[in-house]
């Protein structure tokens, strides 16, 4: 069947290009896209991508296939190849360093402005700090996020101002610890995140839902956020 | 903290509040103003006894000024996605405003007979 | 028995290191060169695949999950030790065990049954 990847070595190309690569798969296999991708390497060293885990725990291999981002090493060729095609491009929005690995510093500074750690200064105890299963609960859905991009690529709002909008990612982030029983920062953070352009981008498009590899949800995140922010508002 | 001077509200939230309630107003008097044209005889007279009442010059103005700012929310976050360079992105928020501002106070000259 | 099986298996292994002595890399760019990176791991690989299979050999014992048919039982007079694989010479040294109490009395060692 007919790869055709995304190519750009900034030493030796003054523009990315498409290159049309044929692949056997063996008969009767359901391989992933991670798979194709190594046999490809095999013949052609010089394709470039990230990838290490292998199972959909690491987030390193997120890419468009097929138009849709996704994480290579599960998603199955059966569910992205159309009419014996698959196009593999790079996270679209962000800049390509070579061939499908991207700059994920844009990423990485707005998910840095959300404070990803827990904010509790008053004395530790002598055991942990308890939470009660109920608490915990409100955090499921919200701490499993492995950090790919593939959800803040995939949101318009987020191509036109990836350095002011936070992004799904970030923003799901964010409610994971304004949602923390053991946190006290809640005031700052809602402070930090009440502007035009950091939460209120997000207009429902909800791309970001449709392409976690991991099914959670940043809408439903984001619009947790606007009701604690409409009600230390109003 | 992402600081901006050309949005409308002093915050995100405030913006997003105006959006939603501006909306409900404008749907408002919409509806109100199908309503009138669909169950009664629309002529001069109705249409000018209908908009010598205080209440509706004031429903009236309302709705201009909700279409005012629900224009400029709305035209500020379309102008800060699309438009990357600040002297035409400015120039055309600039615009907008006046273009707002223009259309409110004619309205209330229309409304008043000023 | 074990001992000739282990020889053929060094043997391959050290076929492979001839085979790993002669790569070369075909992507010489210095953009995110993954080729590069796979190639020195490779190089690591072989090394440590090198030094288990040979420190393997030489503890004659079980211990664990370091398991052998011909040496069943532990040896705690001559392996209750650490291994020390040195590469330059392929050999394989051993190490006293630091049982120097921290917090706690020393747990002393005994069969192990289940």
């Amino acid at each position: 069947m007919l790869v055709s990847l995304y190519r750009y070595n900034p030493e030796t190309d003054s523009a990315p290009y498409m290159q049309d690569v044929e692949v056997d798969i063996p008969e009767g296999k359901d391989l992933m896209v991670l798979d194709v991708l190594n046999l490809i390497k095999e013949r052609d060293s010089s394709m470039a991508y990230r990838r290490s885990c292998r199972e959909g725990v690491c987030g390193s291999d997120g890419m468009n296939m097929n138009g849709t981002n996704g994480l290579a090493c599960i998603t199955p060729m059966s569910q992205v190849v159309k009419k014996n095609k698959l196009v593999l491009r790079p996270l679209p929005g962000l800049p390509v360093i070579r061939d499908l690995v991207v700059d994920m510093s844009l990423f990485y500074k707005q998910y840095e402005k959300v404070m990803p750690y827990l904010v509790n200064d008053t004395p530790a105890p002598a055991i942990e700090r308890l939470q009660t299963p109920e608490d915990r609960e409100k955090l499921d859905g919200l701490y499993e996020c492995i950090l790919c991009a593939c959800c803040s690529t995939a949101c318009p709002s987020f191509w036109w101002n990836p350095d002011k909008f936070i992004g799904p990612s970030g923003l799901l982030q964010a409610y994971r610890f304004l949602a923390d029983s053991r946190d006290t920062a809640q005031a700052e953070r809602l402070s930090n995140l009440d502007d035009p352009f950091s939460v209120f981008r997000c207009r429902g498009i909800m791309n970001c839902v449709s392409v976690c590899p991991k099914g959670l949800n940043p809408t439903k995140a984001i619009g947790h956020i606007r009701n604690l922010l409409l009600q230390r508002a109003t | 903290m992402v600081s901006s001077v050309t949005n409308l509200g002093r915050s995100g939230v405030f913006d997003w509040l105006i959006q939603r309630v501006t909306a409900y107003v404008l749907a408002l008097y919409t509806l109100f103003l199908l309503g009138f044209m669909v169950f009664s005889d629309v002529n001069y007279e109705t249409w000018a006894a209908l908009f010598s009442q205080t209440w509706f010059r004031i429903f009236t103005l309302l709705a201009l000024l909700s279409i005012g700012a629900h224009a400029w929310v709305g035209l500020w976050t379309v102008t800060t996605d699309y438009i990357k360079a600040m002297a035409p992105r400015f120039l055309i928020q600039a615009l907008c405003g006046l273009t707002m501002f223009v259309y409110v106070i004619w309205g209330i000259q229309i409304l008043w007979g000023l | 028995m074990t001992v000739r099986a282990w020889k053929k298996g060094l043997q391959k292994l050290e076929a492979i290191g001839e085979r790993v002595r002669n790569t070369k890399l075909t992507d010489t760019s210095n953009a995110f060169n993954t080729a590069r990176i796979e190639a020195l791991e490779l190089d690591n690989l072989f090394e440590v695949a090198l030094a288990t299979a040979i420190s393997a050999f030489e503890r004659k014992e079980s211990r664990g999950a370091h398991a052998r048919n011909d040496f069943t039982e532990r040896d705690d007079e001559n392996w209750l030790k650490h291994s020390m694989y040195f590469p330059l010479d392929k050999r394989v040294g051993k190490r006293d065990v630091n049982f120097a109490p921290k917090t706690v009395e020393t747990f002393q060692p005994k069969v192990r049954t289940y």
